[in-house]
């Protein structure tokens, strides 16, 4: 499983920290899912979505599906 | 729906997730220890040092705990969804590895002519705790 939640916060000039602040994770946490070691669970990648505006398949997605194709 | 189900479904996660009650369990499990060792050694100062130890682990994990995501895990109280993931892994780790050393001294002290009881409780609840865990959960989740 891939994701852009690193793309989706520097875009946003947010920090780690700012991000796991706003979705009430640690910044471990949000590390660990942008390098791809734990994937979070349906709600919280819900939240992630939500906060940045995007259906969760358009944050997550399956490494079988190519990089951008929706 | 929130992104932290995991703080409510827990009974045992919500218990420890106050700070009293980490240290009251501390100071219990400090103090039954405590109580065994007074009973079979009758000294004071070996008993209170028990209490000491096992009060002084929790307290200083109750302390810490708010610091150190990983003092959080130890203190029963995950920060995070991650957290209590890596805390359920290493309590099923922990909990194989209780059985494995069950198992072990039993077959061991079985092979050497010793008292092999101990051991063999100590597998059985192991056992059927897992047993029991598999028959609640696949109702509950």
């Amino acid at each position: 499983m891939q994701n852009d939640v690193r793309k989706l916060r520097e875009d946003r000039t947010l920090s780690q920290g700012d991000l796991a602040r706003h979705l009430g994770v640690s910044r471990q946490t949000i590390n660990a899912i942008e390098t791809g070691r734990y994937l979070p669970s349906l709600p919280l990648a819900m939240a992630i979505g939500r906060y940045f505006g995007r259906a969760i398949e358009e944050v997550f997605r399956d490494d079988d599906q190519p990089v951008g194709a929706q | 729906m929130t992104t932290n189900r995991w703080e409510r479904s827990d009974v045992v996660t919500r218990f420890f997730g106050r700070g009293w009650g980490l240290v009251l369990v501390g100071l219990s499990i400090g103090g039954m220890l405590g109580g065994a060792d007074f009973v079979a050694s009758g000294s004071l100062g070996r008993s209170l040092i028990d209490v000491a130890i096992v009060a002084g682990y929790t307290v200083a994990l109750a302390v810490f705990r708010a610091r150190s995501e990983t003092a959080s895990v130890l203190a029963g109280s995950p920060v995070d969804e991650r957290w209590e993931a890596i805390n359920l892994r290493a309590m099923a780790l922990a909990g194989q590895i209780a059985g494995l050393a069950a198992l072990a001294g039993f077959i061991l002290a079985e092979a050497s002519g010793h008292d092999w009881s101990g051991f063999a409780i100590v597998a059985g609840a192991v056992g059927l705790g897992y047993v029991g865990g598999v028959i609640w959960y696949r109702s509950r989740l």
